[in-house]
Protein backbone atom coordinates (compact mmCIF):
# COMPACT_ATOMS: atom_id res chain seq x y z
CA UNK A 1 0.00 0.00 0.00
CA UNK A 2 1.21 3.48 -0.97
CA UNK A 3 2.10 5.28 2.43
CA UNK A 4 1.46 9.12 2.10
CA UNK A 5 3.51 10.96 4.18
CA UNK A 6 1.17 12.77 6.32
CA UNK A 7 -0.93 9.27 7.03
CA UNK A 8 2.65 6.94 7.67
CA UNK A 9 1.84 3.54 7.94
CA UNK A 10 3.47 1.19 10.45
CA UNK A 11 5.52 -1.49 9.06
CA UNK A 12 3.15 -3.63 10.17
CA UNK A 13 0.16 -2.72 8.87
CA UNK A 14 1.51 -2.13 5.55
CA UNK A 15 2.66 -5.57 5.48
CA UNK A 16 -0.54 -7.37 6.41
CA UNK A 17 -2.08 -5.23 3.61
CA UNK A 18 0.19 -5.78 1.16
CA UNK A 19 -0.10 -9.76 1.91
CA UNK A 20 -4.05 -9.38 2.21
CA UNK A 21 -4.53 -7.70 -0.66
CA UNK A 22 -2.15 -9.88 -3.41
CA UNK A 23 -4.23 -13.14 -2.16
CA UNK A 24 -6.96 -11.04 -3.59
CA UNK A 25 -5.72 -13.18 -7.01
CA UNK A 26 -4.31 -15.79 -6.00
CA UNK A 27 -5.22 -19.37 -5.71
CA UNK A 28 -7.35 -20.50 -2.46
CA UNK A 29 -7.96 -23.63 -1.08
CA UNK A 30 -11.55 -23.88 -2.81
CA UNK A 31 -11.47 -20.72 -5.58
CA UNK A 32 -9.25 -20.54 -8.33
CA UNK A 33 -6.85 -17.21 -8.52
CA UNK A 34 -9.16 -16.16 -11.08
CA UNK A 35 -12.80 -16.54 -9.32
CA UNK A 36 -11.15 -15.12 -6.12
CA UNK A 37 -10.22 -11.70 -8.42
CA UNK A 38 -13.62 -11.69 -9.97
CA UNK A 39 -15.11 -12.37 -6.73
CA UNK A 40 -13.26 -9.59 -5.13
CA UNK A 41 -14.04 -7.09 -7.88
CA UNK A 42 -17.68 -7.82 -7.15
CA UNK A 43 -17.58 -7.67 -3.64
CA UNK A 44 -15.92 -4.48 -3.39
CA UNK A 45 -18.04 -2.73 -5.61
CA UNK A 46 -21.13 -3.85 -4.01
CA UNK A 47 -19.47 -2.72 -0.69
CA UNK A 48 -19.32 0.76 -1.58
CA UNK A 49 -21.42 1.99 -4.23
CA UNK A 50 -23.92 4.51 -3.82
CA UNK A 51 -26.62 2.42 -6.08
CA UNK A 52 -26.39 -1.12 -4.77
CA UNK A 53 -28.68 -3.70 -5.26
CA UNK A 54 -30.86 -4.36 -1.96
CA UNK A 55 -30.37 -7.48 0.18
CA UNK A 56 -32.81 -8.86 -1.72
CA UNK A 57 -31.67 -8.94 -5.28
CA UNK A 58 -29.15 -10.68 -6.54
CA UNK A 59 -26.44 -8.74 -7.82
CA UNK A 60 -26.19 -10.96 -10.66
CA UNK A 61 -29.47 -9.96 -12.45
CA UNK A 62 -28.95 -6.27 -12.09
CA UNK A 63 -27.34 -4.76 -15.05
CA UNK A 64 -23.84 -3.08 -14.43
CA UNK A 65 -22.76 -4.81 -11.02
CA UNK A 66 -20.75 -7.73 -12.52
CA UNK A 67 -17.72 -6.74 -14.53
CA UNK A 68 -18.33 -7.76 -17.71
CA UNK A 69 -16.07 -11.14 -17.50
CA UNK A 70 -17.03 -12.18 -13.85
CA UNK A 71 -19.13 -14.85 -14.66
CA UNK A 72 -16.25 -16.40 -16.80
CA UNK A 73 -14.68 -16.66 -13.76
CA UNK A 74 -17.30 -17.53 -10.98
CA UNK A 75 -21.04 -18.32 -11.07
CA UNK A 76 -23.94 -16.66 -10.71
CA UNK A 77 -24.37 -17.89 -6.98
CA UNK A 78 -20.78 -17.08 -5.91
CA UNK A 79 -21.09 -13.31 -6.63
CA UNK A 80 -24.67 -13.10 -5.37
CA UNK A 81 -23.06 -14.57 -2.30
CA UNK A 82 -20.11 -12.15 -2.37
CA UNK A 83 -22.41 -8.90 -2.89
CA UNK A 84 -24.68 -10.09 0.08
CA UNK A 85 -21.74 -10.45 2.60
CA UNK A 86 -20.39 -7.55 1.01
CA UNK A 87 -23.23 -5.11 1.59
CA UNK A 88 -25.36 -6.56 3.63
CA UNK A 89 -24.33 -9.29 5.90
CA UNK A 90 -26.10 -8.70 8.92
CA UNK A 91 -29.18 -9.81 6.56
CA UNK A 92 -27.68 -13.44 6.15
CA UNK A 93 -29.98 -15.44 8.18
CA UNK A 94 -29.47 -19.04 8.69
CA UNK A 95 -32.03 -19.87 5.61
CA UNK A 96 -29.71 -17.67 3.24
CA UNK A 97 -26.55 -19.86 5.04
CA UNK A 98 -28.23 -22.57 3.61
CA UNK A 99 -28.98 -22.35 0.22
CA UNK A 100 -25.32 -20.66 -0.01
CA UNK A 101 -23.94 -23.67 1.49
CA UNK A 102 -26.07 -25.80 -0.99
CA UNK A 103 -24.99 -24.05 -4.14
CA UNK A 104 -21.32 -23.84 -3.63
CA UNK A 105 -20.33 -26.14 -0.32
CA UNK A 106 -19.36 -25.31 3.03
CA UNK A 107 -15.82 -24.78 2.83
CA UNK A 108 -15.82 -22.82 -0.72
CA UNK A 109 -18.63 -20.77 1.42
CA UNK A 110 -15.86 -20.16 4.53
CA UNK A 111 -13.09 -19.06 2.11
CA UNK A 112 -15.62 -16.60 0.45
CA UNK A 113 -16.62 -15.22 3.93
CA UNK A 114 -12.52 -14.47 3.90
CA UNK A 115 -11.88 -12.82 0.89
CA UNK A 116 -15.00 -10.57 1.62
CA UNK A 117 -13.34 -9.76 4.77
CA UNK A 118 -10.26 -9.10 2.88
CA UNK A 119 -12.06 -7.07 0.74
CA UNK A 120 -13.59 -5.23 3.68
CA UNK A 121 -10.42 -4.01 5.46
CA UNK A 122 -7.96 -2.98 2.72
CA UNK A 123 -10.76 -1.13 0.21
CA UNK A 124 -11.92 0.51 4.04
CA UNK A 125 -8.37 1.28 4.85
CA UNK A 126 -7.65 2.75 1.71
CA UNK A 127 -11.08 4.95 1.11
CA UNK A 128 -10.29 6.00 5.16
CA UNK A 129 -6.85 7.19 4.47
CA UNK A 130 -7.83 9.12 1.23
CA UNK A 131 -5.73 6.80 -1.34
CA UNK A 132 -7.68 6.23 -4.82
CA UNK A 133 -9.28 2.96 -5.27
CA UNK A 134 -7.15 0.32 -7.04
CA UNK A 135 -7.91 -3.15 -9.19
CA UNK A 136 -6.56 -6.40 -7.95
CA UNK A 137 -3.42 -7.48 -9.20
CA UNK A 138 -3.74 -9.63 -12.48
CA UNK A 139 -4.96 -13.57 -11.32
CA UNK A 140 -1.89 -16.54 -12.32
CA UNK A 141 -3.59 -18.67 -15.29
CA UNK A 142 -3.46 -22.08 -16.11
CA UNK A 143 -2.06 -24.96 -13.38
CA UNK A 144 -0.40 -21.94 -10.93
CA UNK A 145 -4.43 -19.94 -11.04
CA UNK A 146 -5.82 -23.53 -9.62
CA UNK A 147 -7.15 -24.07 -6.28
CA UNK A 148 -4.46 -26.16 -4.08
CA UNK A 149 -7.56 -28.03 -2.93
CA UNK A 150 -5.73 -29.62 0.35
CA UNK A 151 -7.50 -32.20 2.57
CA UNK A 152 -9.00 -29.70 5.40
CA UNK A 153 -8.58 -30.10 9.14
CA UNK A 154 -11.10 -32.46 11.11
CA UNK A 155 -14.48 -30.51 10.88
CA UNK A 156 -16.92 -30.36 13.34
CA UNK A 157 -20.30 -28.50 13.80
CA UNK A 158 -20.75 -25.76 15.96
CA UNK A 159 -23.32 -24.15 18.17
CA UNK A 160 -21.93 -20.87 17.87
CA UNK A 161 -21.14 -20.04 14.59
CA UNK A 162 -23.57 -21.71 11.72
CA UNK A 163 -19.92 -22.49 8.97
CA UNK A 164 -18.41 -25.70 9.99
CA UNK A 165 -15.49 -25.48 11.79
CA UNK A 166 -11.90 -27.27 12.65
CA UNK A 167 -11.99 -29.96 15.77
CA UNK A 168 -13.22 -28.97 18.99
CA UNK A 169 -15.42 -26.96 18.08
CA UNK A 170 -16.47 -24.10 20.15
CA UNK A 171 -13.50 -23.86 22.66
CA UNK A 172 -12.89 -20.25 21.34
CA UNK A 173 -15.45 -17.48 20.74
CA UNK A 174 -17.27 -17.44 17.39
CA UNK A 175 -15.20 -14.92 15.43
CA UNK A 176 -11.88 -16.52 16.79
CA UNK A 177 -12.97 -20.30 15.34
CA UNK A 178 -15.08 -18.90 12.10
CA UNK A 179 -12.77 -19.75 9.20
CA UNK A 180 -10.67 -22.58 10.74
CA UNK A 181 -11.80 -25.11 8.33
CA UNK A 182 -10.01 -22.94 5.75
CA UNK A 183 -6.77 -22.48 7.27
CA UNK A 184 -5.41 -19.95 4.73
CA UNK A 185 -8.04 -17.77 5.36
CA UNK A 186 -8.13 -17.71 9.08
CA UNK A 187 -4.31 -17.05 9.17
CA UNK A 188 -4.67 -13.76 7.17
CA UNK A 189 -7.65 -12.69 8.81
CA UNK A 190 -5.86 -12.77 11.78
CA UNK A 191 -2.87 -11.29 11.11
CA UNK A 192 -4.86 -8.15 9.77
CA UNK A 193 -6.70 -8.36 12.72
CA UNK A 194 -3.15 -8.56 14.79
CA UNK A 195 -2.02 -5.11 12.73
CA UNK A 196 -5.52 -3.18 12.72
CA UNK A 197 -7.07 -3.53 16.40
CA UNK A 198 -5.14 -5.66 18.98
CA UNK A 199 -2.46 -8.39 18.84
CA UNK A 200 -3.86 -11.59 20.42
CA UNK A 201 -1.62 -11.61 22.81
CA UNK A 202 -2.74 -8.05 24.42
CA UNK A 203 -6.56 -8.42 23.79
CA UNK A 204 -6.90 -8.99 27.72
CA UNK A 205 -4.91 -5.88 28.86
CA UNK A 206 -7.34 -2.92 29.03
CA UNK A 207 -4.66 -0.38 29.05
CA UNK A 208 -2.18 -1.79 26.10
CA UNK A 209 -2.00 0.74 23.20
CA UNK A 210 0.71 1.32 20.42
CA UNK A 211 1.36 4.98 21.77
CA UNK A 212 -1.48 6.67 19.59
CA UNK A 213 -5.27 5.57 20.84
CA UNK A 214 -5.57 4.19 24.13
CA UNK A 215 -7.94 0.98 24.68
CA UNK A 216 -11.00 3.13 25.24
CA UNK A 217 -10.59 5.02 22.01
CA UNK A 218 -10.32 2.05 20.01
CA UNK A 219 -13.11 0.35 21.05
CA UNK A 220 -15.22 3.66 20.64
CA UNK A 221 -14.36 3.42 17.31
CA UNK A 222 -15.30 -0.48 16.80
CA UNK A 223 -18.48 0.15 18.58
CA UNK A 224 -19.44 2.97 15.91
CA UNK A 225 -18.62 0.95 13.21
CA UNK A 226 -20.54 -2.46 14.18
CA UNK A 227 -23.43 -0.05 15.10
CA UNK A 228 -23.62 1.39 11.82
CA UNK A 229 -23.12 -2.40 9.92
CA UNK A 230 -26.07 -3.34 12.36
CA UNK A 231 -23.73 -6.53 13.49
CA UNK A 232 -25.38 -7.85 16.91
CA UNK A 233 -22.10 -9.52 17.65
CA UNK B 1 -15.26 -4.56 24.92
CA UNK B 2 -15.96 -0.57 25.06
CA UNK B 3 -17.91 -1.04 28.65
CA UNK B 4 -14.99 -3.40 29.97
CA UNK B 5 -12.22 -1.27 28.59
CA UNK B 6 -13.82 1.95 30.57
CA UNK B 7 -14.64 0.34 33.60
CA UNK B 8 -11.02 -0.80 33.66
CA UNK B 9 -9.92 2.51 32.81
CA UNK B 10 -11.98 3.92 35.06
CA UNK B 11 -13.66 5.78 32.25
CA UNK B 12 -17.31 7.14 31.89
CA UNK B 13 -19.28 5.26 29.20
CA UNK B 14 -22.59 5.80 28.22
CA UNK B 15 -23.41 2.81 25.96
CA UNK B 16 -27.01 3.95 25.01
CA UNK B 17 -25.45 7.48 23.31
CA UNK B 18 -22.49 6.07 22.90
CA UNK B 19 -20.83 9.25 24.99
CA UNK B 20 -17.45 8.07 26.09
CA UNK B 21 -15.52 10.62 28.85
CA UNK B 22 -12.41 10.84 26.35
CA UNK B 23 -11.33 14.63 24.96
CA UNK B 24 -11.69 13.75 21.40
CA UNK B 25 -14.39 11.45 21.01
CA UNK B 26 -16.25 12.86 19.01
CA UNK B 27 -13.46 13.35 16.10
CA UNK B 28 -13.10 9.62 16.22
CA UNK B 29 -16.99 8.68 15.72
CA UNK B 30 -16.63 11.30 13.13
CA UNK B 31 -13.96 9.82 11.37
CA UNK B 32 -15.79 6.12 12.10
CA UNK B 33 -19.26 7.65 10.27
CA UNK B 34 -17.35 9.21 7.74
CA UNK B 35 -15.50 5.93 6.58
CA UNK B 36 -18.80 3.53 6.29
CA UNK B 37 -20.38 6.24 3.99
CA UNK B 38 -20.73 4.88 0.63
CA UNK B 39 -18.87 6.25 -2.39
CA UNK B 40 -20.01 9.80 -3.57
CA UNK B 41 -18.66 13.50 -2.96
CA UNK B 42 -20.35 13.73 0.70
CA UNK B 43 -18.37 10.53 1.67
CA UNK B 44 -15.56 12.24 0.21
CA UNK B 45 -15.86 15.54 2.19
CA UNK B 46 -16.76 13.93 5.16
CA UNK B 47 -14.10 11.65 4.96
CA UNK B 48 -11.50 14.38 4.36
CA UNK B 49 -13.19 16.80 7.13
CA UNK B 50 -12.62 13.87 9.69
CA UNK B 51 -9.01 12.65 8.64
CA UNK B 52 -7.64 16.71 9.22
CA UNK B 53 -10.04 16.90 12.65
CA UNK B 54 -7.93 14.10 13.96
CA UNK B 55 -4.59 14.97 12.83
CA UNK B 56 -5.13 18.26 14.19
CA UNK B 57 -6.40 16.81 17.50
CA UNK B 58 -4.44 13.81 17.96
CA UNK B 59 -1.55 13.37 15.05
CA UNK B 60 -1.27 11.37 11.76
CA UNK B 61 -0.02 8.28 13.57
CA UNK B 62 -3.42 8.37 15.50
CA UNK B 63 -5.46 9.11 12.92
CA UNK B 64 -3.98 6.19 10.77
CA UNK B 65 -4.63 3.89 13.29
CA UNK B 66 -8.35 4.95 14.03
CA UNK B 67 -8.88 4.53 10.44
CA UNK B 68 -7.27 0.58 10.93
CA UNK B 69 -9.85 0.20 13.54
CA UNK B 70 -12.43 1.02 11.30
CA UNK B 71 -10.98 -1.35 8.48
CA UNK B 72 -10.74 -3.93 10.89
CA UNK B 73 -14.70 -3.34 12.03
CA UNK B 74 -15.24 -3.72 8.69
CA UNK B 75 -14.23 -7.08 8.59
CA UNK B 76 -14.68 -8.59 11.95
CA UNK B 77 -18.81 -7.16 11.23
CA UNK B 78 -18.79 -9.35 8.04
CA UNK B 79 -17.01 -12.34 9.49
CA UNK B 80 -19.41 -12.69 12.24
CA UNK B 81 -22.72 -12.27 10.46
CA UNK B 82 -21.15 -13.93 7.21
CA UNK B 83 -20.35 -16.97 9.58
CA UNK B 84 -23.81 -17.25 11.99
CA UNK B 85 -21.76 -16.24 15.01
CA UNK B 86 -23.71 -16.24 18.16
CA UNK B 87 -22.68 -14.44 21.56
CA UNK B 88 -21.81 -16.87 24.27
CA UNK B 89 -20.96 -14.09 26.56
CA UNK B 90 -24.30 -12.88 28.76
CA UNK B 91 -21.52 -9.52 29.74
CA UNK B 92 -21.35 -9.22 26.11
CA UNK B 93 -24.65 -9.67 25.59
CA UNK B 94 -26.28 -7.18 27.63
CA UNK B 95 -23.65 -4.45 26.46
CA UNK B 96 -25.67 -5.49 23.14
CA UNK B 97 -28.58 -4.57 24.62
CA UNK B 98 -27.31 -1.40 26.20
CA UNK B 99 -25.94 -0.10 23.27
CA UNK B 100 -29.23 -0.95 21.31
CA UNK B 101 -28.00 -4.24 19.24
CA UNK B 102 -30.78 -6.48 20.27
CA UNK B 103 -32.98 -4.18 17.62
CA UNK B 104 -30.57 -5.01 15.04
CA UNK B 105 -31.64 -8.01 12.14
CA UNK B 106 -28.00 -9.94 12.56
CA UNK B 107 -29.50 -10.49 16.64
CA UNK B 108 -29.03 -14.74 16.64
Amino acid sequence: MTTDPDAPLRPDLAAAHAEAWASLSQPGNWWSAGARRALAVTAAHVMWSADAPPPWVSASGVPGTLAPDALEHAPAAAHDAAARLARHAATITRETYGRIRDALGALAYVELVGLVCTVAATTSLRRSLGLPPRDPDPAPRGPAGEPARTDPPALAEATRNWVPVAAPADRTAAVVQALTAVPGAHRLLWRLAAAQYVPDDEMVDPRWTRGTLTRVEMELVATRVSQRRECHY
Amino acid sequence: MLSWSGETQQVAVDLASLRVAVPHAETLLALADAATLPDGTEGEVARAEARARLVAAMGPRAMVDAAAVVANFEMMTRLADGTGAVLHSPDRAEAGRLAGADAFTSRR
